[in-house]
């Protein structure tokens, strides 16, 4: 407990006291200073990289053609017309506008996904501090990342309707998990199970090899984006690789690790020997594999950790989804 | 032919089943039904009429609302959860109604005060319906109901549990060491000086009672602001139908020889033992025992501000007053009656006096004036917990630079004066003030104005951790 000593108890005579900015709903952020950004940065591999340097390398070869190849055909239609010559650079100067445009909007996606993920971070380390902390300035992160989507708007301001100034961080932050996130989790398993319910008929149907493969890929992509979208992360499609590349990189594998045949052993019993020879078996397969990717990517955009119990569970969320495929094997539900 | 039959038949079963399935359901849901007793007490002056006011018009409102508005009770599930249907709002038929209208327009109006407070035992009834979220309530019903019944009952009826085990001379000789100790001892009274072996007469046992009311109404207002008020009733009598001349009695200077019939002695142990029998007993029996749950509303910051003698005053009373919730083992409830009463919350009230940083202490505080020395709760077999509350939130919290110094700040406008102003209330120590602490002048909480709430009228009151306190209470009904 700070303890603000040295002041008596009593009226301050106005205009002694200067408001601090922002103070009575959102104190500035103190926030702890993570641990990890005062751990070193590992220190560099040694030798060359030689991957890297190809890559560079390759780059530069490829962007010098192009450039040269685009400057020399400009000077050769100019020396053939000036007409033709001013058309050929207007539409070089296009190009090159829409390029910047493209990758400038690309790497501004990818910076607000690392803020966002960022402020993940923040939150996965108050959640953990057991002390008191000061974390009103995180919490408007929050509600600002949060806010972005349609749904998430209207929680963050039930949820602002709720927070009182009398409410320490901690009831902030469990007013914040139960009135935004708990429906935000509902929106996000939706998104898993509808993915989860079309890879395993897609794949189920579908006649030839390969083609399943596509569709399971199209698919996910799809509902990592969806799932991305509910937590209020908009990424675009370069963004979305970002994020899955994160998803395996962070994945906590003791939560989902090999659960595929444990959920089909208990949930199918006896029935799954009557499945494993049709189509069908694999298109579950697929649709428990989508499912459990939906909820690496739900951990990864959920700007708060689980805590225990609220956890949702690959079991019931395949029960939800699959469930009717596996009861009524000849009738896929809609 | 046959065919009009067929659909004749099928729609006749289909009308049947429809029937049964509606009847079902609402045999279920009658089955389903719960009620349940609250009860909400504490010595004088905690703040128990606002609370109960405070209480029933939030929940009245927190299933009216709007878009976008999660209105003032987020920490309740029912409303957290979205779930709470409706709420119906009635007095009950067998206890006295609380004034609950009265008491609201007065906190509603233009320049609202706090309604006066109760002097008896009343009560309200709150049905609450809503969707069930659990696995069975959700097959088996759409909306079920939970009606609570919130008592209201003056604290000071708890003090006088211990009397059941005493006898006349003993709560004499007590009282008196008492009344002669302390800042008791500068109080005048015709009652001490009443002979024992004079003859009795109605007009000099009423002449005592007087005398000896009078003394502890001294004792309860400001400046002793003391809480240890014996025997309960006197202050708080409650009931039009109790016989006065029950209360004819008053501690006496009894001498160890006996006592002869038609004395003041003889005519005051009567009276006192009607007293036990008569009041005690019954309120016991037949009240308290129907309380499920119940909150006991302590003014930790009013005693802090009295002073350090009626600061131990009161833990002296808070700790007679927890003897009344000892339901297990040898306790003198427990051997004297059953309770029903399986959950107990001890709440500080009045925390819209401190900023919101001091709350826990404001908690950890109330802990120690109610354990023993070595940190327990005589209380095993009942769920005690421990809170902070105000159910009228009249102050708001800042954070500004003074002297250099960031500090929390309170918002509102003090009792008394005009407009609002900012005030820094001080710490509450979070362990039993020492002698130190009350020689600097540490405590000196403000009473402030209720705010002005026309501008939301539809939003409820504001309040601090109101609604914990409820989902402490009666949340674990709502499955």
């Amino acid at each position: 407990m700070t303890r603000e000593t040295g002041i008596k108890p009593g009226i301050l005579p106005s205009g002694t006291t200067t408001p601090l900015p922002g103070a009575v709903i959102e104190p500035p952020p103190s926030l702890p200073v993570p641990v990890e950004a005062q751990v070193l940065p590992a220190t560099r591999r040694r030798g060359v990289r030689w991957g890297i340097a190809l890559a560079a390398s390759l780059a530069a070869l490829i962007s010098g053609v192009v450039v040269i190849d685009a400057a020399l055909w400009l000077s050769d239609l100019f020396e053939r017309s000036a007409w033709l010559g001013s058309a050929g650079a207007l539409l070089i100067g296009g190009v090159s506008v829409a390029l910047v445009g493209f990758i400038g909007g690309e790497y501004r996606n990818l910076m607000r996904l690392r803020s966002a993920q960022a402020i993940r971070e923040q939150g996965y380390h108050l959640a953990q501090a057991s002390n008191r902390f000061e974390g009103r300035g995180f919490m408007s992160d929050l509600l600002r990342l949060t806010a972005n989507s349609r749904a998430g708007r209207l929680l963050c301001e039930q949820y602002r309707d709720a927070i009182a100034d009398t409410h320490d961080d901690r009831e902030a932050m469990e007013l914040f998990e139960r009135i935004v996130l708990r429906p935000l989790d509902e929106a996000a398993c939706a998104a898993v199970r509808r993915a989860a319910r079309d890879t395993a008929i897609g794949a189920s149907v579908s006649p030839v090899a390969g083609v399943d493969a596509l569709i399971v890929l199209w698919r996910s992509l799809r509902m990592v984006r969806e799932v991305a979208e509910v937590y209020g992360m908009r990424p675009t499609r370069l963004s979305v690789l970002a994020l899955i590349r994160r998803m395996f990189l962070t994945a906590t594998f003791a939560v989902t690790a090999d659960v595929v045949g444990d959920v089909l052993g208990a949930h199918l019993g006896g029935r799954l020997a009557g499945l494993v020879s049709g189509k069908l078996a694999e298109g579950v397969f697929a649709g428990v594999r989508t499912a459990r990717l939906g909820l690496l990517a739900i951990e990864q955009c959920r700007p708060l950790p689980f805590t225990a119990d609220d956890r949702p569970n690959l079991r019931q969320l395949v029960a939800q989804s699959l469930g009717s495929l596996i009861q009524s094997p000849g009738q896929p539900a809609p | 032919m046959s065919s009009s039959t067929d659909d004749f038949d099928q729609s006749v079963l289909r009308r049947a089943a429809a029937s049964i399935a509606a009847t079902a359901r609402l045999l279920a849901e009658r089955a389903l039904r719960r009620r349940l007793r609250v009860a909400v007490t504490g010595l004088s002056r905690a703040g128990k009429t606002v609370f109960l006011t405070a209480l029933l018009h939030n929940l009245h409102l927190a299933a009216r609302l709007k878009e976008g508005q999660s209105g003032h009770l987020p920490f309740f599930d029912p409303v957290a959860k979205g779930t709470l249907e409706d709420v119906t709002l009635r007095p009950l038929e067998d206890l006295p109604a609380f004034p609950f209208l009265p008491n609201l327009d007065r906190l509603l109006e233009p320049s609202p005060d706090f309604p006066p407070s109760t002097t008896g035992l009343s009560a309200f009834g709150a049905a609450l319906r809503y969707r069930p979220q659990g696995l069975l309530g959700r097959q088996l019903v759409d909306t079920t109901t939970v009606e609570i019944e919130i008592v209201d009952y003056p604290g000071e009826w708890l003090l006088d549990l211990p009397l059941l085990e005493q006898s006349f001379e003993a709560w004499s000789a007590a009282a008196r060491r008492l009344a002669e100790s302390g800042p008791r001892a500068s109080l005048p009274g015709e009652w001490r000086s009443v002979a024992p072996g004079a003859p009795a007469s109605e007009d000099a046992l009423e002449a005592a009672r007087l005398s000896y009311t009078a003394y502890l109404k001294a004792c309860r207002e400001p400046p002793l602001s003391l809480s240890l008020l014996q025997p309960g009733r006197f202050l708080r009598p409650g009931d039009d139908r109790i016989d006065p001349s029950v209360l004819r009695f008053c501690p006496l200077a009894l001498t160890d020889g006996g006592t002869r019939s038609g004395t003041i002695a003889a005519a005051m142990r009567d009276r006192f033992e009607r007293y036990k029998s008569e009041i005690v007993r019954p309120f016991y029996e037949t009240v308290f025992s129907q309380f499920d749950r119940q909150l006991v509303l302590v003014d930790i910051i009013g005693a802090l501000n009295a002073g350090p003698q009626s600061f131990d005053d009161m833990r002296i009373a808070l700790g007679t007053v927890l003897r009344s919730f000892e339901r297990d083992g040898d306790g003198l409830l427990a051997r004297l009656f059953r309770s029903r009463t399986d959950k107990v919350l001890f709440a500080a009230t009045k925390a819209d006096h401190v900023t919101a940083n001091q709350f826990h202490n404001l908690r950890l505080l109330l802990r120690a004036m109610m354990a023993d020395d070595a940190g327990r709760l005589p209380i095993a077999g009942v769920e005690a917990d421990f809170a902070a509350l105000s159910a009228v939130k009249c102050t708001a919290n800042r954070r500004v630079l003074y002297q250099g110094q960031q500090i929390t700040v309170l918002e509102g406008v003090i009792k008394g004066h005009d407009g609002l102003e900012q005030l820094f209330p001080g710490e509450i120590p979070e362990h039993l003030p020492t002698a130190e602490d009350w020689a600097s002048e540490r405590f000196r909480f403000y009473d402030f104005q209720p705010p002005s709430l026309e501008r939301d009228r539809g939003r409820g009151i504001p309040h601090i951790h109101l609604d914990k306190a409820l989902q402490f209470l009666i949340g674990d009904l709502f499955w």
